[in-house]
Parts: structure tokens; sequence; C-alpha cells
């Protein structure tokens, strides 16, 4: 008995999308570091009193703490669902290709494959796949949990997409 | 302009003189920070971070795509997955925000505490100067004590008896002048470095952790939802940016069928408290409950329909606060037929970009949020905020948008630098050096004064946002339905 439906093309189109926008984030944020040395050549006057000079060491250490936090943020929240998106495009993949069936078939003979694969028909966008190295160095784990299926490790992918197939 | 390591301290002496740029005569003026040329970097790093929180959360919005598409046994841990991020998403916004905040206050501060004292001096100093030149260098060394007695420095200045009390007076007015005008400085130096302190003080206690305990707003209009087409009439009737429509009842009854047929568009939320209550996130990174005056999504299906009324559609709209004569259609504003319009092109609406401009409410609202976001960080004037504020929230009511107007007229007030007198004996003035600033529960951007001593009796923050209009996530988790509305 099929209980789930996936409709992989307009998936990818929904996850190229995504991936878009999580290319684009660094336009727009690259321009802040520019700004920030902006900022740190206006911590004093053009000549100052030697008594006025006594803080220009704080602002300065200020403003190279306030982009140091806002920048590890931003990297850190980047990554994070950057390796959320590739978690995504696995599990994809994964069905896309016949694994998951295959894997399903394997392992539990005789049992119907829960999942119903369907196009929109409006054409199979590529998947953006080449873009792994976007995240490269902080592969990181993604749990989509229900309670089955567990962490799910990029590079595990086919394991733990297998055992939520296997679950559901 | 000068970064710490390329300032030159010329030959100052012990009491602010120097021989190299003065005679002497009087004490060196100080320079100051450029900070207005500072704030204009601030407000594109503010700009930028907004852009970014704008790019994720467009991220976010496409990733909630999937629900139409991908059903599976773990599809409330994909959905969650992005948004379950929401509150570190805002905190971009909010981090640039916290900075232009304090640049600004530092600005302000400069402006109405610093300059002016500055320029008096300026004003003073060439007088000094020229009256004190026939009387170098006995002038400076009695300044400085080195002649003990006034015979001494009649002797040395081979001053004629006649004329002795009246050059005495005189250099002792001079000396008199330059004392207190020494100690003048002084306190002006000291507090160009109070305000600097002040400055790396704020942006020291940016936290991002803090600001990612994103804020949930408690106000009325972020918490009356929509229930029934009965809701969405009465909601179009008060909404203070229809006024300029006049809308008949039969075509609000027909604008609110077709909104509630959408009703599926702004029901669902980015998260649910646990009392099962749907919140989304605004473009000003703050939570309002979904089907609200300010949830985006029913905005941008009111905004819809009203485009895509055949009659309404047509009619010009004016913005409150917005000038006459910068008017324009629902359905040129909405689609974006009207990108040269001066006004509404300063506003935001050239982010349309062609095709896109079928995307609506969303593209609206995003193409405004720079006008939205609160008065100090977009550093508009109390009207334009008005527009800003009508044109992102356009089902806010007439009531709801004046509320936000007063307040804005009063942190425009105290932007100026002005005295408010406020009744019972306070002013109202601009923020001083040492004020509490920053942290996400708002920002101080002027104090209250009490007239008769001068103490300090309280600060106004920018209550848009601050701590008595919205609460934390667990607060709002343990809020029952009344609580929240009594809010």
């Amino acid at each position: 008995m099929v209980s789930y439906n996936i409709v992989t093309d307009e998936c990818q189109r929904v996850l190229n999308l995504v991936q878009e926008e999580l290319f684009a984030i660094r336009t727009d944020y690259q321009h802040v570091e520019d700004d920030i040395e902006v900022l740190r050549s206006n911590v004093c006057g053009g000549t100052e009193r030697i008594d006025q000079t006594s803080n220009q060491n704080d602002l300065d250490e200020a403003l190279t703490a306030y982009y140091e936090e806002v920048d590890t943020f931003f990297e850190d929240l980047r990554q994070d669902l950057g390796t959320v998106y590739l978690a995504m495009q696995d599990v994809l993949n994964y069905f896309v290709s016949g694994d998951a069936e295959m894997k399903h078939r394997s392992n539990s003979p005789g049992v119907e494959f829960p999942y119903e694969l369907a196009t929109s028909g409006e054409g199979d966008p590529a998947p953006a796949y080449d873009t792994r190295e976007m995240w490269e160095g902080n592969p990181g784990t993604m749990s989509f949990g229900d309670g089955n299926s567990t962490n799910f490790d990029v590079a595990q992918y086919n394991h733990t997409a297998a055992k939520a197939a296997h679950h559901g | 302009m000068a970064s710490v390591d390329t300032v030159n301290n010329l030959g100052y002496r012990g009491d602010g003189t120097t021989d190299e740029m003065y005679s002497g005569s009087a004490p060196m003026v100080p320079n100051l920070p450029n900070s207005s040329f500072a704030l204009a970097a601030a407000a594109r790093i503010n700009d930028n971070l907004g852009k970014t929180f704008d790019r994720f959360m467009a991220a976010v919005d496409a990733w909630n795509q999937l629900r139409d598409y991908y059903e599976g046994p773990d599809q409330e841990a994909v959905y969650a997955a992005f948004n379950q991020r929401i509150e570190k998403i805002s905190a971009i916004r909010l981090a640039g925000e916290s900075l232009y905040n304090a640049y600004a206050i530092n600005d302000a501060t400069l402006d109405s505490d610093i300059k002016g004292r500055r320029d008096d001096y300026i004003g003073w100093a060439p007088g000094h100067v020229s009256a004190s030149a026939q009387y170098e260098p006995y002038l400076g060394k009695w300044c400085r004590n080195q002649y003990g007695t006034a015979d001494h420095l009649w002797g040395e200045m081979g001053t004629p008896d006649e004329d002795k009390m009246r050059v005495l007076e005189a250099i002792n007015a001079l000396r008199e002048d330059r004392i207190i005008k020494k100690d003048e400085i002084n306190t002006l130096v000291f507090d160009i470095c109070t305000h600097r302190r002040t400055l790396a003080q704020s942006l020291k206690d940016v936290d991002m952790q803090e600001l990612s305990r994103i804020r949930f707003e408690t106000r009325n209009e972020a918490t009356t939802t929509v229930a029934s087409q009965e809701d969405v009439e009465e909601m179009l009737r008060e909404a203070g940016a229809f006024d300029s429509l006049d809308l008949r009842d039969e075509e609000i009854e027909r604008i609110a069928a077709e909104i509630w047929a959408n009703r599926e568009d702004y029901t669902f939320g980015q998260f649910t408290d646990e009392q099962g209550r749907d919140w989304v996130m605004t473009p000003e990174g703050t939570m309002v409950r979904a089907g609200s005056a300010m949830d985006p999504r029913f905005n941008a299906a009111a905004m819809k329909a009203i485009a895509e009324d055949p009659v309404v559609g047509q009619r010009e709209i004016d913005y409150p606060g917005m000038d006459n004569g910068d008017r324009i259609t629902v359905a040129a504003l909405v689609y974006g037929l009207n990108k040269g319009n001066s006004k509404f092109k300063e506003w935001g609406l050239k982010q349309f970009k062609g095709d896109d401009a079928n995307i609506l409410g969303m593209k609206v609202n995003t193409g405004l949020i720079g006008a939205g976001i609160t008065i100090l960080s977009i550093g508009a004037s109390a009207d334009e905020y008005k527009t800003g504020q009508s044109m992102l929230y356009p089902m806010m009511s007439d009531g709801d948008l004046e509320d936000r107007h007063q307040h804005a007229l009063l942190v425009e007030g105290a932007k100026a630098g002005g005295s408010v007198v406020l009744g019972g004996g306070l002013l109202f003035v601009a923020a001083a050096a040492g004020a509490p600033t920053g942290g996400v529960g708002g920002f101080i951007v002027a104090a209250v004064v009490d007239k008769i001593t001068g103490a300090v009796v309280g600060w106004i923050v920018d209550t848009v946002s601050d701590g008595q209009t919205s609460a934390t996530q667990d607060e709002i988790n343990d809020m029952s339905d009344k609580e929240l509305a009594n809010q």
C-alpha cells in the first residue's frame, strides 16, 4: 500500500531555488567586511590630542569583536542550512536513482514500496549537485527524524534513507 | 579620518597646547571623529545584513514549498529543518540594526552635545589669541606661575608705573578666560572619549546568541487574527492604508471574500507555539500571528485581491504620511507598473524585476523592507516611518498606525537632540553618554531628565521593538490566548 508521495521534479526545482538563495547570500554579505574597515578608519579624528587617544583601541577592538561574532555566526548559519540542503538533495537523489526502492525490496521482500514517485510533467530540472564544495569542510550531520530515521549523515545517506523508507 | 595606527600626536604639552600648531595662547582644538561618514558606513552594513537576512528568508520560503511535493514519514522534520533556524536568521538583521543604532546615537550625541561646544570655542579662540599677543610671552609664563609676584612680572615686561594696574587686570582677565576655557576643552575631550567608550561598549554588547532569542510581538495588530470573512471585512474597514480608496460596503465584501478564499496562503505558520498558535516572521525580523494585520502573507493576499479587483484596483492609493501627489493605482503599485514614480521608487519598488512583479505581495513586502524598519535604523523621519509601516502592513488599522507614528515622533525629537518639555518638570533630551544601549530589548534613544535637579529619572527606548510590546518564545509558549490578548 502506497503511503507517501514525492513529486521529484518539483522537489528538485525547490531545492535549486534554495541553492540559488544560499549562493546569493554571499554577494550581499561580502560588502560588510569592507565597510567594517571603513568604520575602523573612522575610529578617531585626523589628529587627536594625546588625551583623546586613550580609548581609540577600545573602539577598534570592539569593532573587531563585533565583526568576528557576526561573521562566525553568519558562516555557521550558512553552513548549517547548506548541510540541510545537501541532505535533502541526497535523499531526493536516493529516491530518483531507484536505490531506495531497490534497497527496500532487498530488505523487505513482498512488502510494497511505500512511496509513490511522480513528476509534474513540466520538465526535469537538473540537480544542483555539483555545488557540494560550497560547504566543503563542514559536512556536519542532519537529522530528518521521524522517530525511526535518526541522524542523517551526508556521507551515509544511503543507509539512513533506506532505514527511513523501510520504517515508513 | 585616521585609524589608531596613523594618529600622529604632535608636540602637545601637558596642558593641551602646542607650539607647532598654535602660539600656545589657547588650548588646542580637539579634532572630532567623522561620525557622519562612519554612520554612512554603518548604514551600508545594516543594509547589507538586511539583504542577507532577506536572502536567508527567501531560502526558507522556497524550502517551505516542499510541503506541496514531499510527503514522507519524516516530512515534518524536513519542513522544520529550515524553519527552526529562523531565530538565528533574524539575529543577522538585528546585528545590523544594533551596529547602526550604536553609530546613530554616537553621531547624534556628537552633533547635539559636542559640536556646538567645540564651535563656540573655535569662535572664541582667535579673539583671545589676538588679545593675548601684546602680552606674550609674559602671559603664558604668568599662567604657568613662573613669575611668582606681580612685581616680577612688571619687571620682566618693563611696565611703566602708570600702566601697572591696567596691565595686571588685563593679564589676569586673559588668564581667567584661559583657565575657564581650558577646563571646558578638557571636559569636551573627556566627553568625546566617553561617547566613544559608549559606542565601543554598545558594539561589545552585541551578542548573537542573545539576538537569536527571537521577539514575538504582542501588540494587538500582531496578535489579532482573522477567523472568518467578516473578520477580514472588519480589518479592511479599519486599515489605514486603504483610507484613500474610499471602499464601499459591497467592495469590502467582494474583496474580503477573495482574501478569505485564499486563506491557505496565510493561515499556517513558520512556528507553532505550545498553545497551538501559528506565528510568522515579518520582514522586520519579529514574529507575529499568522493571519494578523502584520502577517506579510496576509497583507500580500489583501493587496493582490485589491489589485485584481476591476474597480478598486484602478483607484489611486495615497498612503498615510505620504506627500500629496505621490499617488498610484493599486494595480500599478502591486504589479510594479509605475516604477518611475520617484516616491515609490525611493521606497523600494525599484526592486521589482520584470516579471517577478506578479509575485506581488511578497515582492511588495520584501521591496519595502527598508521602509518598515525601526525609525532609528533607517534614519527616516516620523512621517516616512508611518508611510513605510503602512506600506509594509497595509491591513494595520488607523489607530495602531497612529500609535506607532506618535512613538516615532518622540524618537525623532530625541534624535534631533532637542529638549522637549514632557510636563511635570521633566525634560526629554538626547541620549546621554553612558546610557545603557544595546541588547535585544530596545535601544536607548533619549533620557528623561528632571528639569530642576538635572537628574536622569528614566530612559526612553525604541519601544517599537522593546520588551513592553514583545515577548520571548518561552513567554509566548506559556501565555494563554486571554493573556496574549491582554498584552
